[in-house]
């Protein structure tokens, strides 16, 4: 019960990607959360940021909970809310119970239409 | 009733009337490979079978350099620390790289005094989804001077071979003939020489068999000493090329190990994975 066996993909538009950090590290994620430079299909500008994520399923429902989010947003500074819940809004989750991280992963990407920027070694 | 010896929990193997403490047959204790930091060298010694059992199922955000080197691996982000799981076979623990963004990072690691390197990884990779994934590099970039890298894979292949460079004043990058597509379980060792740097001089074994290599780039002019570098096992530089794939142990050690040294230690890796080498 105690395991983390949920895997979960998170992907937010790069516009976002700041404030969907700093709401990871407030629930003690670390920093930098999500760090995957994603771009549309055949495109090499980096339009989104992704990462995938082992939770235990109660910490993740703590983590998606509208009404802990939303408390959160509410003690921000009245200038940082309105781009905090457009944020929140456009992050994407794709949760998988038992879930193998590539597959998940990789389906995710697919449903988005986005892949992952390589560095090749030429 | 059968004999126990008193400094034995087990009951000894009976082999025509002969116990196996009798015989004098003890099972050979397994290869300290710890020692082979014991004269001071430089490097790193991971095994995830060493971390406690309360953390099976966690992500974890250390792994402990059994070197002495103080070499750890460590990521503060929950997100792209790799998960500890228990192989079903063999019993021994790994840890999970998700493909996606899993990866530690030493402090720098001092190469700058050799020219000459060993890396030896228990691994299965899961996935030939990217390119280039990093199992280990010494170095955040592929051309970095005096650095090392070991992938599962390149782009620049049909199929999926192991990869291994070196770069010294030039690089050379060799995969191996054979492609071995994923899922594919592996003790990789490979060797690699800046001192006379040549085609040959990144050598890699699978399994425990000598690999024939291509040549993926390799201007094979120069020579060199390794630098000064964090290691990052998984990813490269923290930022791409994530490994999707299955870490049982990894050695990293500033020397060229001896044929028999590189047996001992792959023998005792593929115990990990339940293959044979």
């Amino acid at each position: 019960m105690n395991e983390k066996n949920l895997s979960v993909v998170s992907i937010v538009p790069k516009a976002y990607l700041e404030p969907i950090n700093a709401l990871a590290e407030v629930y003690k994620c670390g920093p930098n959360n999500i760090s995957v430079p994603l771009c549309t299909n055949n495109n090499d500008e980096v339009t989104h940021y992704g990462c995938h994520s082992y939770w235990r399923i109660d910490d993740y429902a703590e983590f998606s909970s509208d009404e802990l989010r939303n408390a959160f947003i509410s003690q921000l500074p009245v200038e940082l809310q309105e781009p905090m819940q457009a944020a929140v809004a456009s992050l994407y989750e794709r949760t998988v119970l038992h879930g193998d991280a590539q597959e998940n992963w990789q389906a995710a990407l697919q449903e988005l239409g986005l892949t992952q920027v390589e560095f090749n070694i030429e | 009733m059968a004999f126990i010896h008193p400094k034995h929990s087990i009951e000894p193997q009976v082999f025509f009337g002969k116990t196996f403490i009798d015989l004098n047959l003890k099972p050979e204790p397994p290869f300290d490979i710890a020692s082979l930091f014991k004269n001071g060298e430089q490097g790193l010694f991971y095994d995830p079978h060493t971390l406690d059992n309360s953390l099976v199922g966690q992500t974890v955000p250390t792994l402990t350099d059994l070197s002495s080197n103080e070499n750890h691996g460590s990521n503060a982000n929950s997100a792209q620390q790799m998960l500890l799981k228990i192989d079903a076979v063999t019993g021994y623990k790994y840890l999970k790289a998700d493909g996606a963004d899993d990866f530690y990072a030493t402090q720098d690691v001092d190469f700058t005094h050799t020219d000459k390197v060993t890396v030896i990884a228990a691994l299965r990779k899961t996935s030939d989804a990217t390119a280039y994934p990093v199992v280990v590099e010494f170095g955040a970039s592929a051309t970095s001077i005096g650095s090392f890298h070991l992938f599962t894979r390149s782009t620049l292949q049909t199929g999926s071979g192991y990869v291994f460079s070196i770069v010294g004043a030039s690089r050379v990058m060799n995969r191996t003939a054979i492609s071995y597509d994923a899922p594919h379980s592996a003790v990789l060792t490979t060797t690699g020489d800046l001192s006379d740097l040549k085609a040959t001089s990144a050598k890699q074994r699978v399994n425990g068999v000598d690999q024939e290599t291509l040549p993926l780039d390799g201007t094979t002019t120069g020579g060199g000493y390794f630098s000064k570098y964090p290691l990052f096992v998984g990813r490269r530089g923290g930022v791409s090329n994530a490994l999707s794939g299955d870490l049982y142990a990894l050695l990293i050690i500033d020397r060229i190990l001896t044929d028999a040294e590189i047996q001992k230690v792959e023998q005792e890796f593929a115990k990990r994975m339940g293959i044979t080498v």
